[in-house]
């Protein structure tokens, strides 16, 4: 039956899969119902085969399934849940969207689905992508091989602009690379040379450089791209860094100590800029060849009984001399929890608490999650420093994260910044099962709007309050839904199409804030709010 | 290519390694200069030279040719050095440390020698492209396409993955920077996540030109600086069917893979399958008939479970896995009948060791666990993910050897095939313990191989166990330096010969022919540490 016969012990490890298990709670399988529809290129007249037709949980957008056309560009997805779900499709050479999207940068309408409910007919049309295409070159003209290249477009994130890795491919050995299925709109093109092995000095070393040949993103020209554009001969010239030598001492004990800088004014780039390692020697740290530039520097270890520690400074890199600095290992402390249901002696829930970096990176390992005990505590052992937005991730659609205190100070409203804790913390989270509903008609003239962007914009001077806002979009019939919203005055708005979060930007804001409909909300109350669509050609500056 | 972002794999996992000074390092300080050159006679500007000490191929530096092809290291302490040349265009010298394919020449710098004559010849590239299509020919984007070629590992002749790159949105590759001689290709395509997209037809790793068979592929044989431009892969196409079931307990931290037993060897280009669960359940939508394993962890590695799977051509819907606490593995780690403990007081205190395991097919995607041994001796190891291992301590001291492994659970003892140090660890789900023996006794073999009465350098000197040559057996390899001089060190004690090539392509494609007909050369015995001097006259390649 297998084909490896290298268990000695086949009727122990090698469990037959029909092993009698307890039922377990899930939802009822006939109360599933399924989405059948078509994929077809923007003109309507090719069906698209191998589309990817992803339907996605509108509240959740990580509880997907899905389905791959056929030929005909047929799909159907079965056994969904009902519910109020999103359906995307992405197929090779075109540009991901949504089923209902108004305009190429809109969202998609709200797909509700009642229990056993069938819905089919469903066509989704995909506008071809753009291709960027290009070489990699050293400073004497020659093609540069295995050159990380990325795709870069600017987001909104947390209401600040910065730049987000899209598309990324590697160079070969003529220095080409080949960017696909690219959205319309400005993309900058970064190239990132693989770092030298760990260990080695080298002579000779290249910094990430943008298109054309810009080591800051400032100075960086971006590719502006219209739908099928083919923009070919996107040159990188790359030129040798010069670097100056980085070294110091590390204090406070601490086994395996190693040492990292990494660079902070491109921080948006993810995982793309690896940190630069050190040579460490007893606790002696050097870095022979560092470009100029603001960075982090920091250092893990392990303590004698194996528990973490962490230094963490930022570091201005002149242009010539000699940088040293010193790092003080500190331990990672513990942080502990408990999430608390408002007016419930004990709530027998497993909640999920996660923390969100700000910037979608850690400085130290992944971002910490974790899931509670029944009463709703929690222990995170050596709790990383950085920047969070904390979320508890299974609530019920109309509950909502009311408060969270670190040993007694509010760190819910403006995010939460924190370096190592000195000393063991205590978070208490309340959620509060009386989330007030907002909901209603997205018109313009005399028409519906299904697919426009509603968001629920909290007013000054709570606009910094992240966990405030809240976005969808209306369903067929152009209403939306929005459940588990704190109390306080909102602003309600609904675009035509809107870039994703630009609305947590003041500046973005400003323009729109008379379109806006206010409305007050209690604990458990429900709104009905009728919107007037702002269209595209108004969100345009 | 995706060699840079492998590059970032390794990285980030957690065996991230530094470099220690040689211990005992000499205050001599010497230098090299020489010229790289094409085989064609071509001075080459920009190539990367690197000049690592051989014991621990550490400590490297790397320097860059000028216009004229010349590179110039100085202030090097005391040592002996490989030294390696890459270029883009022109084929990679490695120089790994004991194993044949050690091709990077040695510099003996021990006295503050000055060498100022070397010249490092680079062989032109070849280049394999073209493209993978799916069933209805229409090109395949996003698969992942591996050049494969074979080699001798550990004492087998394997393929082994080179090149390893991914397909464009018009299904194009091209593999870069390939040796001369016999190439195979490989396209694998997996879907990216979610795994509960449901796809009617799925993928088998296929070879070049549409086989699943390594025996049955066809071999590309390229000279140097070739390119063949004309490789077209279709895919192998199968019906798929749903896999799910439960798992117990559900938690947000359990992971469930879905991995392919049948082609151990090449699948694992990919990562395998894996999600998360929704309502305690998890679902593979789209899996290909075949042989596999379904297994479920937890993030922090405490709780796991892992199940065989046959996958025909109904749908399985209750394959289900109750967690159970994995063991974690306690270890230790001794030189002798000694507990490390006393060494302590033998090495410097910023000696550190580490327990590796890395996988026996070196692929992307496929994962290294370590463990940093304490001052006692101990360490432990947990979460591992089933596979096939090689067991390894780094950061030994020069001439210590890691001579035996053995392994302790409820049903008894196994000795850890050595000296391959292969761990199986499909088994070892259960309360354990893996004992390490080292051994610093290790004997040496040195001395200068000879042409026409000269010494000669620049050869490939290979020392080879007189018996047995069959799985596993470890060579140790080394070149001859600008003295004709060579050094093998750290060598388990036993029957050996040893040999001096004239050249021995990378691929040693015929070093076992060359050993049945080399019967007759002499052997020696070796006892822990033995130093013993052997001058080797030279096996002149054959005449084109």
């Amino acid at each position: 039956m297998f084909t490896s016969l290298r268990n000695r012990w086949p009727f122990f490890l090698l469990l037959a899969c029909s092993v009698e298990f307890a039922q377990m709670p899930g939802p009822r399988t006939h109360d599933r119902g399924s989405v059948r529809g078509v994929v077809v290129s923007a003109d309507g007249s090719e069906p698209l085969r191998k589309a990817t037709v992803t339907l996605c949980d509108a509240s959740n957008p990580q509880e997907c399934s899905g389905a791959v056309t056929d030929v005909t560009g047929q799909f159907e997805i079965t056994g969904v849940d009902p519910g109020r779900y999103i359906l995307t499709a992405a197929c090779n050479g075109y540009v991901e969207q949504p089923y209902g999207q108004r305009s190429v940068n809109g969202a998609g309408v709200v797909l509700r689905l009642a229990p056993g409910q069938s819905l089919s007919g469903l066509t989704i049309k995909l506008l071809t992508g753009a291709v960027i295409t290009g070489n990699v070159y050293d400073e004497a003209g020659l093609p540069m091989a295995g050159v990380l290249v990325a795709e870069l477009r600017p987001v909104y994130n947390w209401g600040e602009r910065q730049l987000r890795v899209g598309a990324v491919a590697t160079t070969n050995d003529l220095g080409e690379y080949r960017i696909w299925g690219l959205n319309p709109g400005p993309h900058f093109v970064l190239a990132e040379p693989a770092p030298p092995p760990i260990g080695v000095r080298t002579d000779l070393h290249y910094l990430p450089t943008f298109h054309p040949g810009e080591l800051d993103a400032v100075h960086a020209v971006p590719v502006v791209a219209r739908l099928s554009d083919q923009l070919s001969g996107i040159v990188i010239d790359m030129q040798p860094a010069r670097g100056v030598g980085v070294s110091g001492r590390l204090y406070g004990g601490g086994q395996n100590p190693q040492v990292f800088l990494l660079q902070r004014d491109i921080s948006a780039l993810g995982d793309l800029v690896p940190p630069l390692p050190a040579r460490v020697q007893n606790n002696d740290f050097e870095f022979a060849n560092v470009a100029p530039g603001a960075y982090y520097l920091y250092a893990t270890a392990e303590d004698s009984r194996g528990g973490r520690m962490l230094a963490r400074q930022p570091l201005q890199v002149a242009a010539t001399g000699f940088t040293r600095f010193d790092l003080t290992l500190q331990r990672l402390t513990e942080l502990t929890g408990n999430v608390i249901v408002e007016g419930a002696e004990k709530v027998d829930t497993r909640w999920e608490v996660s923390f969100v970096p700000r910037n979608g990176r850690m400085i130290l390992g992944e971002p910490p999650d974790t899931r509670t005990g029944p009463g709703g505590d929690f222990t995170l052992h050596a709790f990383s420093p950085g920047d969070y937005l904390i979320r508890v991730e299974n609530l019920a659609d109309d509950w909502y994260l009311k408060a969270a205190r670190l040993d007694g100070s509010d760190v819910l409203g403006s995010g939460w910044s924190t370096e190592v804790f000195p000393y063991p913390q205590h978070l208490d989270l309340l959620v509060s099962p009386n989330g007030a509903t907002v909901d209603g008609y997205v018109t313009r003239g005399q028409k519906t709007c299904p697919g426009a962007t509603v968001v629920l914009v909290p007013n000054p001077p709570r606009r910094g309050e992240q966990q405030l806002y809240k976005a969808t979009s209306t369903d067929d019939d152009g209403r939306f839904l929005i459940q588990g919203a704190a109390p306080g005055d909102y602003k309600v708005f609904a675009w035509e199409s809107v870039e994703d979060g630009a609305y947590r930007n003041a500046e973005f804001l400003e323009p729109f804030e008379t379109r806006g409909q206010g409305t007050h909300l209690q604990e458990r109350s429900h709104a009905s709010v009728n919107l007037d669509l702002i269209p595209t050609t108004d969100a345009v500056p | 290519m995706i060699k840079s972002s492998f590059f970032l794999l390794l990285f980030l996992a957690s065996s991230v390694e530094f470099a220690q000074m040689p211990v005992g390092a000499s205050s001599d300080q010497g230098s090299v200069q020489g010229v790289v050159v094409s085989t064609t006679g071509e001075t080459l500007e920009k190539a990367t030279v690197s000049l690592c000490e051989v014991w621990t191929l550490e400590g490297c530096s790397e320097v860059t040719t000028d216009r004229a092809g010349q590179f110039a290291f100085s202030h090097i302490p005391g040592g002996r050095y490989h030294l390696a040349a890459s270029r883009v265009g022109y084929v990679d010298q490695h120089s790994e440390r004991n194993t044949l394919n050690a091709s990077g020449a040695v510099v003996d710098l021990t006295h503050g020698e000055t060498v100022d004559d070397v010249s490092i010849r680079m062989t032109p590239a070849a280049v394999i492209s073209g493209y993978v299509n799916d069933e209805d020919r229409q090109p395949m984007a996003g698969a992942m396409v591996a050049e494969l070629h074979y080699a001798y590992v550990r004492g087998d002749r394997q393929l082994q993955v080179g090149a390893v790159t991914s397909t464009n949105d018009r299904g194009e590759f091209r593999l870069w920077g390939l040796g001369p001689g016999a190439h195979y290709v490989l396209a694998e395509y997996v879907p990216p996540p979610p795994t509960r997209i449901r796809n009617a037809v799925g993928y088998r790793p296929t070879f070049y030109p549409g086989v699943l068979e390594p025996p049955d592929a066809t071999p590309i044989q390229l000279r140097a600086g070739e390119e063949n431009n004309g490789i077209v892969i279709e895919l192998a196409s199968y019906h798929t069917v749903r896999v799910r079931g439960r798992v117990s307990p559900d938690d947000p931290a359990v992971k469930v893979f879905l991995v392919r037993r049948d082609t151990a060897t090449v699948s694992g280009l990919v990562q395998p399958l894996s999600t998360r669960l929704r309502h305690g359940e998890y679902e593979f939508s789209s899996v290909v008939p075949g042989s596999y394993y379904v297994y479920a962890k937890t993030d922090g590695g405490d709780l796991g479970q892992r199940k065989g799977l046959m996958v025909a051509d109904n749908d399985i819907e209750d394959c289900d896995l109750w967690l159970s606490k994995l063991p974690v593995i306690a270890g230790t780690l001794n030189l002798g009948a000694l507990n490390t403990y006393f060494l302590r007081r033998l090495w410097p205190p910023e000696t550190v060791w580490e327990v590796t395991l890395s996988p026996l097919v070196a692929l992307p995607g496929g994962r290294s666990f370590s463990a940093w041994v304490d001052g006692s001796g101990q360490f432990s190891l947990s979460g591992i993910d089933p596979g096939e291992y090689v067991i390894d301590v780094n950061g030994l001291p020069e001439n210590c050897f890691l001579e035996s492994a053995s392994f302790l659970e409820y049903a008894g003892v196994h000795r850890i095939e050595l000296p391959g140090r292969i761990w199986n660890t499909d088994l070892y789900w259960y309360p354990s313990r893996l004992d390490l023996r080292m051994s610093c006794s290790g004997a040496t073999v040195e001395g200068v191989v000879n042409k026409d009465q000269q010494p000669y350098s620049g050869a490939a000197v290979t020392l080879v166990p007189a018996q047995p040559r069959g799985s596993h057996t470890v060579f140790k390899a080394t070149t001859s330096d600008q003295n004709g001089h060579y050094v093998i060190d750290g060598i388990p004690s036993g029957s050996y010969t040893v040999f001096a090539w004239e050249s021995l392509d990378s691929n040693l494609s015929a070093l076992m022919d060359l050993l049945s007909l080399s019967q007759e050369s002499r052997g020696f015995d070796l006892a822990p540490n033995a130093h013993k001097t052997v001058d080797l006259d030279l096996i002149r390649s054959k005449e084109p």
